[in-house]
Parts: C-alpha cells; structure tokens; sequence
C-alpha cells in the first residue's frame, strides 16, 4: 500500500469531500469589500515601461481563493503591440526568523507568472517593472522596502518577497472562493479590456464581481503624464452563459457622472471615458473594431462572445 | 533525439528534405529553458542551415510567422509533429532565398512577442539594411539637444545613403528645431551614423512631448529596417510654479485599532511655501467622545519651498465591537501660497471591522486536506546534492489554502554539523493560462515561489544547497524540463520561481473549506521549523517528508510523516495528532503528541503504516536556536516508544517570538461584514 494514500483515492476523495463553497450571489457589502481591496493594492502598486512612451495599463482582479492577480501591459513603440507582465501574490502571513528572538513579521510575496508573461532583456522598449508597497509608510518607502519584480530576461527579477504591515487588512478575502468562471471572466477581461480616456498616461482597472453569479464591475482610476488622477471610470458588465456553457451575449455599461453626495455606481472621470473590448489576436494582426462603451455614448452596448472570442479557445473556462 | 532536415525557399514553400548544399555553413539555435531562443538574431547567408535545438529544456517548438514551417519533433507536412515538445529534439532547414525569417514557440510567444527569433538570409553581395538603433529615445529640455543613431546591418557592398527627417509630433516647432539631411555609408563601412535634434529650453510646464523620427530613401540597394523612432522631450519646467495638491487617491482604509495614513501630495510644481487646511466629516462612522469610531481632526497640511511628494495625515481609529466596514470623509480647503486644489480634493475612510476566525472541520474536510498535502508530498522532491544527510520537506498550508512549506538539508554538510539550510516556498494556482496565441488551448498551470525571508540563499557549490521540484504534469516520469524547479542559490543562476503548466496537479489545488484560523497559519509555520524525522537502524531513510494541517475541533492539528526509502519513495507513515492548548492571552501553552496505531489490513486513515522505515520512525520537535548553539533534547514520539508524549510549549518555545500568532489583521481573522458603504 502506499503510505501516502488514504483508501479512498485523491480524486475520489477529493470530489466527495466537502469543498470551499464558490460564490454564487454576492452581498452589496461583498462586492465593496472586494472594491476595496482592489483598489487598496492599486494605490499601492507603481507601474513603469522606462523604455516606452506608451500608455501602461495594470488590470488587477483576484484568483480563486481571494489572492491578487494581474497583468501589466505596455511598452514597446506607440502603435506596436503590448507586452505583459503577468503576476500573482501570495501572503505568507507570518515570517519566523532565523533568530527565534526576533518579532514575527507580515509578509507578502509577488510572484512573475512567466507563462502569461512577455520576457525581454534589459533596454528593450518593452521592459516592464511593477512594485507594491507593502509597509505602512505611504508616503515614502524606501525603495529597497518595496516588492518589486519586472520582465527582464537577464538581471530580471521574477519574485519579491518583503515584510510589512501595511497589505495586512488587504490580503483578506471577502467572500468564499470565487467559482471558475468568475476566474475565467477575470482573466480574459484583464487581456482584453483598455480604457480610453483623454490625457490618460497610465490606467489602473479594478475587475472584479458584481451581485449575480454572471455579473461584473469594473473601476478604472485614470491618470495624466505627470501621475496626477483624472478620476475613476466604473461600470458594469453581465455575462450570461450558453448551454454550452460558453460566454455568450453580455451587456456592457458605462456608470454615469457622480453626482453631488453620491460616489457609488458612477464615474467620476474628469473627461470623457471608454471601456474597450478588443478581440484577442495574434501579435502582427492589425486590431478589430473593439466593443466600446463611453460616457460620451453609448453609454450601454451589446457584446458578443462568440464574436469577440471566435477562434480562441477562451470562450469557456478551462 | 527527433531529427530532420527540410529547405526553406523564401517564406511560403513547404520544407522538402534535402542536405545543406556543399560549402555552405549550419548553425545552430538552441531552445532554452527561461523561454528564449539563443541566439535570437542571426544573419545567415543564402544556402546555409540552421539547426534548431531543444535538449529537454521546456516545452518549445519553432513555428516561422506566417506559418511556412512548424518543427519540433520534426516538422508538419514532413511525415513528422509540429506540436511542442519538451522531449530532446532537433530539426535543420536549409535556407536558398534571402529574406527575414521571424519565428516563435507555439507555448511561449506568438510572431514578435515572447520567446521569438528571426533569421536574416542575405544574399552574398548584399549592400545591407539601413535603420534606427532604437524603436525609442528620450532627452531632456535643459540638454540642447540629443544624437540619434542609425546603424548598417546584414551587409556592406557598395556605396549607400539613406534620408532622415525629425519632425513634429506633440511637440512642436518651438519645442526643438526640425532637422534633416542624409548619411552616407562607404563601401564595406560598417559604422553607425549619428544625426542631432536641437531642443529648445522653455521654462513652461507642458509636460513630455514627442518628436518623430523617420528615415527613407535608401539608396545603392540597401533595404531599411526599422525606419520610424519617437524621441521623447521629458519637461523638466514642472518645479517652476507653486504646483497643485490633491489626496494621493479618493478612498483610504485602515482597520479598527490600527491609524488611517491619509496622504496628501503636492506635485507639478514646489515653487514657495504652500499649504491648505483639512477637516474631517462624519459618514456612516461617527466622531465625539464615548464609544466614538475615530477623533474628529482638522488641521494644516504644509510644504516648504521646493518641496514636494506626499505628506501624510493619520488619524486613529477606534477598536470597537462593530462588525460593519464604516467610513468618514475627509477634505482639504483654502489652498495658500499659490497652490492649486486637484482632484481628489475629498477623500473617503473606511474602518474595517475584525471579526471571528474558522472553526471546526468535518472528518471529510480533514482527510480532503491530508490527500492534498499527501498529493502534494508525492509530486514533490526535496533534494541536497552537496549533503550525504536526509532531506526533510514539511508542506502545509496559507490561509487561503495554498500550498506552503519548507525543504531543509537536514545538519547539512557531508562531514555532519553545522546547522540546517533552509528552503521555504509557497504554492500559487493560477488556474488558467490563457497563451499570448488566443487560440492555443487554455493550460493548467500554477507557480512555485520560494519565500526568501524564510530560506538561507548560498553560492552555488555550497554543502548547503537545496532543491525543489514538483510535477505538475500527468506523467510520472515527465522531462526534467516539465517540472516545477526552484533552489536556494542566491547567484544570478539561481530559480526564485517557477511556472508550468501541468493538469496533474489540477485536482490538488482547490482548497477543502474556508480560510484557516490565525492560530492554525502559526501552527503550520512552526511546526515545519521544529519537527524532524528520524529512523534507526540498519535501514535509514533517505529522506523524511511530512504533512502538517487541521484536526477537526479548533487547536487539533495532524502530522502525517513519510520516511523515504532508498529510492526516494514513502516507506511508511508515522501519523501523529497534536492537541494544543492556549493561554488566556492567546499563547501556545501545552500540547500532547500522540502516535495512531498500526492500519488493519484495509484501514488507510486514522492509523499509522508501520511497513517498511515507518516501523523504526520517530517525529522529534526540536527548540528552535540560534546556529552554533548545542541543541537541547527534542520532544519525541517514536513507532515503539510511548504513545503519547506531553509537550510544554514554555519549553519549547522559550525565547522565541513563536508562541502567539501575529498581532494583526491575519487571514481568518477578518470577514468583513459590510453594510453598503455610503460613499464608497
């Protein structure tokens, strides 16, 4: 026998037993807290492509069990395809130095997702740097303090991992594990959303799930050339499911503009914004017309899957 | 070794087998295992070979851009599989048209992203092409002015000339002189050319601009590359005005009993002393005195002259028994000193709430969780090439219930002493990889990390050296390539982390249940750090592996232990409870080991396997201390000793800041249960 199976078989067991509930509706409170935690990393994390003068774009979204996931893009010359920087966190909760003396510490490690990644080497115009602070200094943060990986192929650095406080109240997931469809929509929209706005130098999107199990939201914080904010872009998207089980016919919207005393379910975008959907090509292939939605109209639109994802296999989760 | 051998005629004929033609050179392209191709450019002439190699480095393949050969274990159409492969092959194509020939790996790029090459045919006599040495370049204002280069490659017959011209983009003609004329390269010359941009030095603020950059007009036959460039005029007039202040972003969050940093930036300018005032309003969360969330405040925000970044503002919060996310706002007003107010002008707080952590596990999610990290246990290796002592790899779980654990080398070093190296790491399932190629097939993949907090990092050669591989694969003896592989080497050469795709692993990444418990993450993060294995004996182990995780009620955990035979296989199970008990302030106090009896014949849980090493096995928790402090006698629990063993947690964990879970917000710790957050 082996020791290191208990009778019933690892797949057995492992469809019997009870598991980690996926999310199916989700409280208002829910999705704010997943906004929150989103939007908390975003205003932690720096992006850069030294060696571009493309916008850069970071989509940030979670994985199954509530981690952070996401994808930088840019680089490369105005009009070329982007490269991505794919990567991933993983609290590690407690480190235990070497000296047992020593004060615990929070951790937290980000990690590079070489797979998803496009790996150059130093000076190319697509090179990619992302850093997180993770300590309670907001302001200032040594730089040696900062989690910090990019995609460089030589020199590169593909994991960080560093002490502080400061991720504590963000690394907790809100609700049960999402479903892998959530995943699913996550990931393909983290490839295939950008954000049009005037004067946008870099763009943060925050994608995460909205109050049913086929709806979605959206937070894009907008900034100019010199990193000052041109006001939060949100909107919604319900993706409905074929028989198949396919992505199918979705809904896109664009909030409108926040009113006074109201900051929910709105844009604050200083100008006109769009959300974009491109449809995924080979690089080399000039680019579809996307789905556009836009606080300057249509503020609503119609996309469809089957359309926008024919000939890839993204259509349904894995 | 796959082999074949195939001609490429420009870029849309089959490939046909034929040798190289006599005189003409084969070179060699290997595929590598950080996604590259080496050498990525090659300039070949017309009738040479190229070889292209992958010797079990991952899974690769070559497909040329438009798709006119694609080769791995042979080649599509030529009786052989396109189809990645981390097998060791090799493939030869024999090129007779000049051309450039761009290439990718069907898994790791697609045609000029990723893991690509190219391949220039010249022709014998070719005059060579003509371009820009970057696709980007960038000066300052105050410069007057920057070169631009533009290079001769892939050929030096004859005399030939090429035109350049810098005009406007978003700059315009105040911001720099536009500037043309042409360069001339000599026969046989093969040094760069360089041309200047004069930039003019405003002092207005206007932000960065670009300038076009193009080239044209080659002449004596030479071709042109990359002929368009943007040079990047970065504005260095910013700090000439007193500038503008906003918060750093529209909402901060801070966990009851902890302060709110709230930010406030001065940017675009820091010419004289500037300041504005800032004042608290409630929102749902409610300042005054008895049983109020946070303090009302109010006061200045100032910036000295020339200086600018961020300033921060904290403000306390209240501990208290709410259970909801509550929020405040915050404005600034009455901007001095020139200073302008930028949105985000008003900022929103939210206080989180703590609440109660995870409970207790039914035996199904408990068994769930031990074939996990038995699963786990049998894809993984730990392995200390440099160390004649057995390896030791505890795997547990984050709070999440991502995998995590530590590899040690057991008192490493062939000789015996010295203390232990260490190689902590995590688990990261990122479930789904969707390739740069959107119709590849999506792939399995999840990432291995090493925590190097945790991990000692040595030179390569060191006795201390250790390695980590995992299988994600379905394959029992995949390629070496095919495995998750990470080490403690801190050199350039060593693999931090590790991403592969693998459906073997795919049933062992969902997590059973919900988060565990603050106190359960510090129970599988000591435990790794004191618990040994140990055999006696004429038949030692190997190697011990050993899976830590929950029991059902709260403070019942599980140590499953593997002694490894000779061939690194589990040899038994040695499955030992331990019951913790708590002081009042949360401290580990005692503990009980108890040892399972033998498995019956057909029982596999709730025993021990007492087979093969687990008969003489022991489980030994160790005082943790500092290196090259005498260690005192461990807490142990054998196959044959007595079967309960009394652990008192003072003792063991005297001096040591491991006896209480770390203060805080932890996983587990926190649901957050919101009430919509007014304005959010």
């Amino acid at each position: 026998m082996n020791p290191r199976v208990y009778g019933l078989g690892l797949l057995t067991l492992c469809l019997a037993a009870p598991r980690a509930a996926a999310a199916g509706e989700l409280s208002a409170a829910e999705i704010a807290c997943d906004a929150l935690r989103l939007s908390g990393l975003l205003e932690r994390s720096a992006v850069s492509a030294p060696q571009s003068t493309k916008t850069t774009n970071l989509a940030l979204s979670l994985t199954a069990s509530g981690d952070f996931f996401g994808i930088e893009t840019g680089g490369g010359a105005a009009g070329s395809p982007d490269a991505a920087l794919a990567f991933s966190t993983n609290p590690e909760e407690t480190t235990l130095l070497r000296n047992p003396a020593r004060p615990q510490l929070f951790s937290v490690s980000l990690t590079r997702n070489d797979l998803n990644s496009d790996r150059v080497v130093p000076g190319d115009a697509r090179e990619l740097h992302l850093s997180v602070n993770p300590t309670l200094d907001l302001a200032n943060p040594p730089a040696g303090n900062l989690l910090a990986i990019d995609n460089l192929l030589a020199g590169g650095k593909s994991t960080d991992a560093k002490p502080g406080r400061g991720l504590g109240s963000l690394i907790v997931p809100c609700h049960d594990d999402f479903s892998a469809r959530d995943v699913h929509v996550f990931r393909v929209l983290s490839r295939i959303a950008r954000i049009e706005a005037v004067g946008a130098r870099s763009v943060e999107l925050a994608i995460y799930r909205g109050p049913l199990a086929d709806s979605y939201r959206f937070d894009a914080y907008v900034y100019d050339s010199v990193g000052a904010s041109l006001g939060r872009l949100s909107g919604a998207l319900s993706i409905p499911s074929q028989p198949s089980g396919e992505l199918g016919v979705a809904s896109m919207e664009v909030f409108p503009p926040c009113q006074a005393g109201t900051a929910t379910e709105c844009s604050s975008l200083a100008g006109d914004g769009a959300i974009a959907l491109f449809k995924p090509v080979v690089s080399g292939l000039p680019p579809p017309t996307p789905y556009r939605a836009s606080t300057a109209g249509p503020h609503q639109t119609d996309v469809d899957f089957a359309d926008l994802l024919a000939g890839t296999s993204w259509r349904r989760p894995l | 070794m796959s082999r074949a051998a195939g001609t490429v005629r420009g870029l849309l004929l089959g490939l046909l087998l034929a040798p190289a033609g006599a005189g003409a050179e084969t070179f060699t392209v290997r595929s590598l295992s950080n996604d590259t191709f080496v050498p990525s450019n090659l300039t070949i002439q017309v009738g040479d070979s190229v070889q292209f190699l992958n010797q079990g480095s991952g899974f690769h393949n070559v497909i040329e851009d438009g798709g006119a050969f694609r080769c791995a274990e042979g080649c599509d159409g030529q009786g052989g599989s396109g189809d990645p492969s981390s097998a060791g092959w090799s493939f030869t194509l024999t090129f007779d048209t000049a051309g450039t020939i761009g290439y990718y790996c069907d898994v790791h790029g697609s045609p000029g992203v990723g893991m690509i090459g190219k391949i220039q045919v010249i022709a014998p006599d070719s005059p060579g092409r003509l371009e820009f040495s970057a696709e980007s370049y960038s000066a300052a204002e105050a410069s007057g002015g920057t070169s631009i280069v533009v290079r001769r490659t892939a050929g030096t017959t004859g005399a030939v000339s090429v035109h350049y011209a810098a005009s406007p983009g978003t700059a315009s003609a105040a911001d720099f002189t536009p500037t043309s004329g042409t360069l001339l390269w000599a026969d046989g010359e093969v040094s760069v050319k360089t041309f200047s941009v004069p930039i003019a030095n405003d002092t207005l603020v206007e932000g960065n601009e670009t300038v076009r950059l193009a080239l044209s007009q080659p002449t004596g036959g030479a071709s042109l590359g990359r002929s368009s460039a943007v040079l990047t005029l970065v504005d260095d007039d910013a700090l000439n005005s007193p500038g503008r202040l906003r918060f750093r972003v529209p909402t901060f969050v801070g966990a009851e009993g902890s302060a709110a940093q709230i930010g406030v930036v001065r940017e675009a300018g820091a010419v004289g002393a500037v300041s504005a005032g800032y004042a608290t309003s409630d929102g749902t969360a409610a300042a005054g005195s008895a049983g109020s969330d946070y303090p009302s405040t109010s006061g200045t925000v100032s910036f000295a002259a020339g200086e600018s970044g961020e300033k921060t503002i904290s403000i306390p919060l209240a501990a208290d028994e709410d259970v909801a996310a509550e929020a405040f706002q915050i404005a600034l007003s009455n901007p001095i000193g020139g200073a302008v107010l930028a949105y985000p002008s008003r900022a929103t707080v939210v206080i989180l709430p703590s609440s109660a952590a995870v409970g207790a596990l039914t035996a199904d999610e408990v068994a769930c969780d031990a074939e996990r990290l038995s699963g786990l246990l049998a894809r993984g290796r730990a392995l200390a090439p440099r160390s004649s002592r057995p390896t030791f790899l505890a795997a547990s779980f984050t709070g999440t219930g991502d995998f995590a654990g530590l590899a040690t080398t057991g008192l490493g070093g062939a000789g015996g002493g010295g203390g232990e190296a260490a190689l902590a790491f995590s688990t990261n399932p990122e479930e789904t990889t969707l390739l740069a190629n959107p119709s590849r097939p999506q792939l399995f993949s999840v990432s291995l990390a090493r925590n190097e907090l945790n991990s000692d990092l040595v030179a390569p050669g060191s006795a201390d050296e250790l390695r980590l591989t995992i299988n994600p694969t379905l394959d029992e003896n995949p390629p070496a390539g095919n495995l998750l592989a990470i080490d403690n080497l801190a050199a350039a050469s060593g693999h931090p982390a590790d991403a592969k795709p693998g459906r073997g692993i795919a049933p062992l990444l969902a997590s059973c249940h919900g988060d565990f418990g603050a106190g359960d993450v510090q129970l599988f993060r000591v435990l790794p750090k004191l618990a040994r294995g140990e055999t006696a004996g004429p038949a030692e182990a190997s190697g011990f592996e050993l899976a830590i995780y929950r029991g059902p009620e709260p403070d019942a955990y599980r140590l499953d232990l593997f002694p490894l035979g000779a061939n690194g296989t589990a040899s038994g199970r040695l499955s030992v409870p331990l019951d913790v008990v708590r002081s009042a302030g949360g401290d580990l106090a005692s503990g009980t080991l108890r040892r399972l009896g033998p498995c019956a014949p057909g029982q596999a849980s709730g025993c021990s396997d007492l087979s093969g090493l687990g008969g003489n096995a022991a489980l030994a928790l160790w005082k943790p201390v500092l290196s090259g402090t005498p260690p005192a006698t461990p807490y142990r629990i054998s196959a044959s000793g007595p079967a309960e063993v009394a652990v008192d947690f003072a003792d063991l964990l005297a001096g040591t800041a491991w006896r209480r879970p770390l203060e805080g917000l932890e996983p587990g710790d926190v649901r957050l249960g919101f009430n919509l957050i007014r304005d959010f």
